[in-house]
């Protein structure tokens, strides 16, 4: 392996811990970024010296957040809900809340409409800014399938946030005037 | 097929805040015991017993004699050049990523920023000053311990942990280089690194993680002082939490108010005038600021409730009703991240001494903030934003349209007549 474990965790740690804070939340990120290190600790010795680091690294995450897709499901729901209380964990920050509370609605929206197949090649297309070949790799799919899951996805989500026309906007308390 | 859905994504992402030294540290912890428990199991148990006697016989050596090894006994140089004082004295500078542009001349400056820090390590105080081309900016005092947010730099923990925990801890030589064409090797403590000149052992340059990227420092002094007291009298301004350069600390959220509908905005308030830099105005927006524990809570005193005026600016194809970017961020960045992408708005304040951002600027002058920002390893793309003074308002102009037009509306700027909004 061309790096050592602590060259890697020195530069992805922070990337893959944003990465699964903005999808399952603070309080899992933590958990599920020491996991994801942890288990890539372990195996280190089996890792084959020819594989690029990242893409394993991330194919690693995504298999445990795999199994808090409920965690993520309600995430994306209560960002969605713009204007209430957004069901936050205790320790969050205020950002965290008013992030919750304020802003991406639709696109939280849109995002939990997508099937997670679709969603997690999106999101480590646009999060981890990981190539197609690394999300092929990271997720053990050929490459077809990944830019087809990719393309269906982007194109879902503009039919879904209405890019192509007028966006709606509700909440708006505007005065046209001249100065 | 458009990356919009895709740029409104990166944002999405790029609002999460960076974790600190302590998660970092934590969860490096937890992940390397992970290793650990795995391997605590019965038929391991002679190669861990042999492992262990092998890190306490390593770690004897080191407390026997802590500055030899592998780098030839480099650190202890390092060391011996910075001193062995009760305080540390660090000057560091680096430079921003804004520009002032003087709107008479149109000179283009980056001042240079300039941090002088000092730390009593044995009495807990510690003491920074923030300088921008020689002129004082900020000046705090406290205590190491209980420090916050961007009051204690990194280069600063760098030399604290150096010169308090080096005895025992694990610097290491990883590296060498040149810096201004002097030979460096690279000393590294945790997450950072220092460059130490290879004649004179001195530390010279400063870098430190972010994402894929190094932060990088320039080291003017880095010393192991005595102790003087009246390096803990504060002489400057008290406790400024944001420096030119970067974004305010946090946000400062307004809300649109409907019953302000029809009420009279009053004079004097600035306007670009009805057309600029191909827009035209679209709506122009009274908001309020509260005053809470999150929300400008910071700066100088401020008033319960600020009142402020916002001008929309936006192509004629554009919908009104998307016109204004709510809630209302007066730092630039709104978080409505569709309309950070299609309008220009100019933010209007009343003018509060020693605010940053707008107290870091230069009569005259605007200082303009790049319209791409790196989080992390990642580089996205945010609105340009402005930073000014004039006729007793504090005003902020977010765009998309890049430096040009982001100074065709500075200069554009004048002042209104009173009118019914």
């Amino acid at each position: 392996v061309g790096h050592s474990f602590d060259e890697v965790f020195a530069a992805e740690f922070e990337p893959l811990h944003g990465y699964i804070r903005r999808r399952l939340g603070a309080s899992a990120a933590d958990d599920l970024t020491a996991e994801t290190f942890a288990v890539a600790y372990r195996r280190w010795g089996d890792l084959d010296p020819a594989r690029p680091v990242r893409p394993w690294l991330y194919g690693i995450a995504t298999n445990l957040i795999r199994h808090q897709w409920r965690k993520e499901r309600r995430m994306l729901r209560a960002y969605a809900r713009a204007g209430a209380e957004a069901p936050v964990a205790a320790d969050d920050t205020a950002v965290d809340r008013l992030d919750a509370r304020m802003e991406r609605a639709p696109l939280a929206a849109a995002l939990s409409e997508l099937r997670r197949e679709e969603r997690e090649v999106l999101l480590l297309h646009a999060w981890a800014e990981l190539t197609d070949a690394e999300i092929a790799e990271s997720l053990s799919l050929p490459l077809g399938t990944v830019k087809s899951r990719l393309s269906r996805g982007r194109q879902q989500l503009r039919n879904r946030l209405g890019l192509g026309g007028q966006v709606e906007a509700t909440h708006l308390s505007t005065i046209e005037g001249q100065p | 097929m458009t990356n919009d859905e895709l740029q409104l994504l990166r944002e999405f992402r790029a609002g999460i805040p960076a974790p600190d030294e302590a998660t970092r540290r934590r969860i490096y912890a937890q992940a390397t015991r992970g290793r650990a428990r795995a391997r605590r199991s019965w038929w391991r148990l002679p190669s861990v017993v042999v492992a262990a006697g092998v890190a306490t016989a390593a770690v004897a050596v080191l407390l026997i004699s802590p500055w030899s090894g592998s780098d030839g006994g480099l650190v202890q140089r390092a060391l011996a050049a910075i001193g062995d004082g009760p305080v540390v004295h660090l000057v560091t500078e680096y430079a921003p990523s804004t520009v002032y542009v003087n709107l008479k001349t149109g000179r283009e400056s980056a001042g240079t920023l300039r941090t002088e820090t000092w730390f009593d390590r044995e009495n807990d105080r510690y003491r920074s000053i923030e300088t921008q081309g020689g002129r004082l900016l900020d000046d705090q005092l406290g205590t190491y311990r209980n420090r916050r947010g961007n009051q204690v730099t990194a280069a600063t923990h760098f030399f604290v942990a150096l010169a308090t925990g080096l005895k025992s801890s694990s610097a290491k030589l990883v590296g060498r280089g040149t810096f201004d064409g002097r030979p460096i090797y690279w000393l590294r403590l945790g997450f950072s690194e220092v460059g130490v000149d290879a004649h004179t052992y001195k530390p010279i340059l400063f870098r430190s993680r972010s994402g894929k990227r190094y932060l990088y420092e320039r080291i003017l002094v880095a010393k192991a002082i005595g102790y003087d007291p009246s390096d803990f009298e504060r002489r400057g301004p008290k406790q400024m939490p944001a420096f030119p350069g970067q974004l305010a600390a946090g946000y400062a959220f307004g809300s649109t108010d409907r019953a302000a509908n029809g009420t009279v905005v009053r004079a004097p308030w600035l306007t670009a005038g009805t057309a600029v830099a191909g827009l035209r105005l679209r709506a122009v927006t009274p908001f309020t600021i509260r005053k809470t524990k999150h929300r400008f809570s910071y700066g100088a005193p401020r008033p319960e409730a600020i009142h402020g005026l916002a001008l929309v600016y936006g192509s004629p194809s554009l919908a009104v009703a998307t016109a204004l970017p709510t809630p209302v961020n007066v730092y630039g960045r709104p978080r409505d991240a569709l309309a950070a992408t299609r309008f220009t708005t100019v933010y209007e304040l009343p003018h509060a001494p020693r605010t940053p951002p707008w107290f870091g600027v230069p009569a005259g002058s605007v200082e303009i903030q790049s319209g791409y920002t790196t989080v992390g390893s990642h580089v996205v793309r945010t609105p340009w934003i402005g930073y000014l003074s004039r006729e007793g308002r504090d005003i902020t102009i977010s765009t998309p349209l890049g430096p040009h037009a982001l100074l065709r509306i500075a200069h554009g700027l004048h002042v209104g007549r009173s009118g019914s909004a």
